[in-house]
Formats: structure tokens, sequence, C-alpha cells
């Protein structure tokens, strides 16, 4: 598999490492759609979760994807800046992708284009702020 | 004569957050056209409680009871998936003892699961009968859990490297008289819903989910396996001993509610055969193995997944080293099920809605984390 | 307001006795718990009580409850509700509507999203009415007490007559929460009735 990402996005790789059964990817994000529709068509035709994750320099949006026959996972990670961070939405390639990045908007402010309800969906509507930021602050 | 047409509007309903069929605080704003369903678009968050957020102020152990009231008609599959992340950063080994009685703990729940989702379905469909007998059922479940672990219905029984406390004596025999005492039941139940003929009607051939849409939207558990999806992350990802278990993974090809239902029934029998096999393979030995007194898992990441009653639970922890963990996780399977929920309901009655909701079990605990 | 308890006289059937009394001047069919017998009119059936006793067994006796039920206290109040221990023995019975409930019963945690729903749905029910607060997130927060989503304790948002501590408490807990709420209506009186609550703007 990532051979096979290698060979068509062999630029975007900033990483990768194979650890048991997870094959753990970087990217960049203007590889992120093309990456999925490989992922795919390769097997990997279940997203089991997108998520991210505040690492103080950066965040890093997590795609999980798993492949129903042989058990294996895709875990592709981009990182983006703290703030005003934009991604294209996977719910061309994944419906399941909806919902996720919706919750990844609401906790921590990153914008998914393309996305067909980019709102939030777990906080209030007029809620100020992404809770799951390090920095966020509880009044 | 004919009778010119009447213009009419859409009309949009909304049910809930507080409804009893919703099976918690879950709001569908429903566009109806007369009785039929257009489009619903569902609200969520109503118990959002910040879970994740917490999880990254408290310690490895403190996070535990929290993992118990994300899916709290199941409490052992969310534990588990915690415990197996934290397990596999520290490269900790469970001893056997601890595997198997992890096991049953689980079906256990499994049953205890799927008894609340037969006797809540059946109440929404006005079956009030069935959700007596269900309830009373899931007792001696109840009574289990609290003979071994002190609580019923959020246990807090697994820790990392095993369990909290080894089973009491007399919980085998309590264990097998449950294992004669079930099967009975369900046939009970089989002749009182399934072949009953408003069941039927208002449940199959209601709620399509097709097997590439359920894929595509992320289902799991009865619910991908209701349309006809042979995975099983006990088969296909196994943990704990399933490997060395025989049983068999349900599938139901119709797509409907009754296939859903189908699957769920069936579950628990093999649940029942699964608990028996543990029984009489049960080694000797430990139930937890040697654990710092501290928990402080080297810097990592690490995912555990376990197959819950709704699909696949899964926890991602993220660990710096330090006693709190970075980042906290929880992939919940209802939240999934429940997005594909819209297409499900197009097309369908207002009075499918309640049916076809019921089927696809959520817990809005996970759901909202 | 009537002054000192109002009598009233209730004329029962002559056939109605109570159960194991030898003497028929005193076989009378108690009005149940609370309703003591103030005066036997002799010779029949007539009993005198207050107004008080009779209005606080009614309520006490058959209050309807609301479930507010949110998160993992909501299974323990089905469990309680249902074959083992069974609520409709004590006159509750599950309405899903405000309309015609007495009781709300919270059990669970109480978002911020979730708060003016709760709030309306109180206001909606008709008074007298009454809140049990059931379970550890209910009462005062419970494990989400520094949840920056999480509302520390019904309190805030609904006056609390019973507080169940618990996370869930036992079906047993909850039943001894509501008897505690029977008791606690049958001290109330018409004459110390409760202002309405200032509703807010």
């Amino acid at each position: 598999m990532l051979e096979k990402l290698k060979s068509q996005f062999g630029d975007a790789i900033e990483s990768a490492e194979q650890i048991g059964r997870e094959l753990r990817v970087q990217i960049a994000a203007r590889s992120l759609v093309g990456a999925a529709r490989l992922a795919k068509d390769e097997g990997f035709a279940y997203l089991a979760d997108i998520t991210a994750m505040d690492t103080n320099e950066a965040l890093r949006v997590v795609y999980r994807l798993a492949s129903l026959s042989t058990g294996h996972h895709l875990v592709a990670s981009i990182l983006v800046p703290r703030s005003g961070a934009r991604l294209p939405s996977l719910t061309p390639v994944f419906r399941g992708a909806e919902w996720p990045e919706r919750e990844v908007y609401d906790m921590f402010g990153i914008r998914f284009d393309g996305h067909p309800h980019m709102q939030r969906i777990l906080l209030t509507d007029d809620w100020e702020g992404y809770p799951l930021l390090k920095t966020w602050q509880a009044r | 004569m004919t009778q010119a047409l009447t213009p009419t509007e859409t009309m949009i309903l909304n049910m809930g957050p507080q409804h009893p069929s919703t099976h918690g605080v879950l709001r569908l704003q429903l566009t109806l056209d007369g009785e039929v369903v257009l489009d619903c678009k569902p609200v969520i968050g109503y118990l959002h409680r910040g879970v994740e957020k917490i999880g990254e102020a408290r310690t490895y152990p403190q996070i535990l009871p929290y993992t118990d009231r994300l899916d709290y008609l199941s409490s052992a599959s969310n534990n588990l998936a915690y415990v197996q992340a934290v397990e596999k950063l520290m490269g900790v080994e469970v001893p056997e003892r601890a595997k198997y009685l992890r096991v049953i703990l689980l079906e256990l729940n499994r049953i205890a699961s799927h008894l609340m989702f037969v006797a809540t379905f059946a109440n929404d469909l006005a079956a009030t009968t069935v959700f007596l007998y269900g309830l009373r059922e899931r007792e001696p479940i109840m009574d289990m859990f609290e003979m071994w672990t002190g609580a019923r219905l959020t246990q807090s029984a697994m820790r990392v490297g095993g369990l909290g406390w080894d089973i009491p004596d007399g919980f085998v025999a309590k264990a097998r008289e449950y294992c004669v005492f079930l099967p009975p039941r369900l046939d009970e139940y089989d002749r009182l819903l399934s072949g009953n003929r408003i069941f039927r009607v208002r449940t199959e051939g209601i709620g399509i989910l097709p097997p590439e849409e359920a894929i595509d939207c992320g289902c799991s558990g009865p619910t991908l396996r209701g349309s006809g999806v042979k995975y099983d992350l006990r088969r296909d990802e196994p943990y704990e001993v399933y490997d060395q278990l025989d049983y068999d993974v349900i599938t139901a090809s119709t797509c409907d509610c009754m296939g859903r239902y189908v699957v769920r029934m069936a579950e628990m029998r093999q649940s029942l055969r699964i608990i028996e096999q543990c029984l009489d393979r049960l080694p000797e030995g430990d139930v937890i193995a040697k654990v710092p007194r501290a928990i402080r898992p080297q810097a990592g990441e690490a995912y555990g997944r376990v197959e819950s009653p709704r699909g696949d639970f899964g926890c991602w922890v993220v660990s710096d080293g330090g006693p709190q963990p970075a980042r906290v996780r929880f992939r919940a399977p209802s939240f999934y099920n429940l997005a594909a929920l819209p297409r499900m309901l197009r097309g369908w009655k207002i009075g499918d809605v309640v049916a076809i909701l019921g089927s696809i079990d959520i817990v809005l605990g996970e759901v909202d984390r | 307001m009537a002054r000192g308890g109002s009598q009233v006289g209730v004329a029962l059937p002559p056939d109605v006795r109570h159960r194991g009394s030898p003497d028929p001047e005193e076989s009378l069919t108690p009005l149940g718990r609370g309703a003591e017998v103030i005066c036997r009119v002799p010779g029949g059936t007539i009993l005198m009580t207050t107004v008080d006793k009779v209005l606080n067994w009614g309520r006490a006796s058959s209050l309807w409850y609301l479930t507010y039920g949110l998160a993992c206290c909501a299974i323990e109040m089905m469990c309680t509700a249902a074959s083992r221990w069974d609520l409709d023995r004590f006159g509750l019975i599950y309405r899903g509507t405000p309309r015609q409930s007495d009781l709300m019963l919270v059990a669970g945690t109480v978002s911020k999203k979730m708060a003016p729903v709760l709030r309306r749905l109180w206001e909606q029910m008709a008074d007298p009415k009454y809140v049990i607060a059931m379970g550890g997130c209910a009462c005062e927060g419970g494990p989400f007490h520094d949840s920056y989503f999480t509302v520390q304790g019904v309190d805030q948002i609904v006056p609390v007559d019973i507080y169940i501590a618990g996370c869930p408490p036992r079906p047993e807990a909850l039943i001894d929460g509501i008897l505690k709420l029977q008791e606690k209506i049958n001290r109330e009186s018409i004459r110390r009735a409760p202002a309405a609550p200032a509703r807010d703007a």
C-alpha cells in the first residue's frame, strides 16, 4: 500500500512507518483527497475515524481508514496551523466524513472546504471558541 | 366527480430532544409532506459532556470511569477499548485468566445491551409486554455484575493489565444457570414478536440501508451486519481470546429493521455459547499483570478497537510520557450509525421513524461524549 | 384560605370495611397514609378529615412522572419502572408529556444545550409540580463537575425537592427518594402554599 501511495503522491508524503497492522503516514494537505480515493480503491473502504489533536505547535488532523478484508489500518496525519486552517473535505469520497469533519470544526476550528453543512454539531450554535485547543480556557 | 388537489406545504416537525422514543436526548427535525418524511436533520450534542477535554486533565486510571459513561448500556466494551490502547503503549501482557474473564464480562454486557434493545424496540412499537420481559431477563445479569464488581450498570471493571477483581465464589454457577435460563425466554420473544403480524409489517422492508452505503457511512455492528456485510471485529481483528473460541457471525441480507433485529436476537444466543466456552476453559492464575502503580506510558500513540454491541468502538490514546494523556479520543459507533439515519428515513412515514431509529440502537452518551 | 384546616366529610358505601378490624364501629377504610380520621359519624361510614390530608394523599399517591432520562441514570430509572422494582405500585406512571405530569425525574447530566429545554418543559408542567434530581450529575455535576458544557446541578435551573445521590443510584435508592418525596408532600398545606415561582424575563 505504501508503495502505491508513494508512486502517485511521493512528493507529498512527509513520513511513513508501519507499526503492526497500522500504516502511519504524514502527508501534505493538497494530496488528501487523491490519496483517500486511491486508498478506497485499494480496499481501505471503511472510514473508521476523522479526528484531530493539538500538539501545541500545530494541529494534527488524523484520518483512519480500515480495510474490511485484511484488517489493516491506514492512518494519515496532516499538520495544519493552529488558527484559520482549511482542509479539503472528504465528503465526496466518503459519505461518512460529514459528521466527523463537523466535529473537528466544532472542537478545533478547522474548516473543510466543500463540506455540505459546515456548522457546529455538538456545541450550541452560538458557542464561541474551540474547546479542544490546548489554549482554550473555560470562563 | 373529481376534486381539485388541495395545494399543500411541507411541514417541519420537531421530535425531541425530550421524547420517549428517541433513546436519549436526540432531536430530529423532520421535514414532512403529510405523513411522508422528506428529510431528517438529526441535532445532537444535548448530552455533550466534554469527556475528551476532561480526559486531558485526568490521570490514566481516573479516565476509566468516564469510559463507562459513554456507551452506558455496555460499559465493559468502552473500558476495554481504552485499556487496550494504554496496554499497547506500555507493552503490558494480560494474563490468560484475565482475558477469559474479560470476554465473559464483554459478552454479558452484550446480552444485557441487546436485551435492552429488544425491550425498548418492542416498547416503541407498542409491545409493552416485551419491555417488561426484557428488563426482567436483564436483572440476573445486573445481579452478576453487582456480585463481581459492586456496580450494576457502570462497572469500571477493567484495569490496565487485567481486571480489578477476580470473580467471587458462586459466580460460575450463576453464569451457567443463566446460560440455561435465557434461551427459552428468547424463544418466547420469538413467539411474541418475530412471528407477530403487526411487528412484521412494521419492520419488514422498512428503513432499507444498502450495504455499500452502510460501509461508506462508517456503520458497524448489527447495523452493518443487518445489511449483509459480514464484518465483526471479534473475527476480523481478534482481541483477547476471541480467536480461540467457536461462534458464528450473524448477518441478515434484508437490510431492513427486521434484519437488524434478527441479528441482535441471534447474537445473544452466540454470546451464551461464548460464555459457556469461556467458563469451561477458564484457567487459574492472576487477573492482573504486574503494572507500575503510577501509569505513565511512554510517549507515542495507540488505538484500541472493540466490537461493542453497537459496533466498532475505538479509543485513540496519545501519550507524551506524563501521567495524563495528551489526547484521548473515543470513536463511537453510534455517531456513525446515526449519521446514516437521514438516508434510511427518506420516503417512509412518521410511524416508521420510531421503528427505524430504534433499530439502529444508538446510545447518546457515546454519540455526544 | 380556610383557617384551622377546614373539615370535609366523606361518605363511603356501607360494604366497605377495614380489613382485620373486628368492631363494626371501628371498621372504616382509612384514606390511605396520612389521612387520619378526625371524627367519625356514629353508625355510618362517614369520616371527617382535613382538606390538606385528602389533597396530599391524592397528590402523593398518584405522582405521574415525566422522565427526563438523559444519560446512564435513565437506564436505572427504566429498571426501577420495570418488572423487578415496579414504580407503578407507588402510583407512578410514566408520561411522555409535561402537560400530564406532576413530577420531573431528572436522571442524568444536564448539558448547557439541554438546559433551556429542561426549563421550558418544567414551565409547561402544571402546579403542583415536584422535581427529583437523580444521580450525581443532576445533583451537583457528578463526575463532570469541571466540564465546560455541563450544568453543575439541575437546581441551577429549576427548584429541586429531592436529591438522590449515586452514580447511578440503585433502584432502591430511587424508590427511597420517591417515598421521601411522598412524605414531603404529606407535610404540605394549602395554607402555606408556596408562591408561584417568578418567571424569568
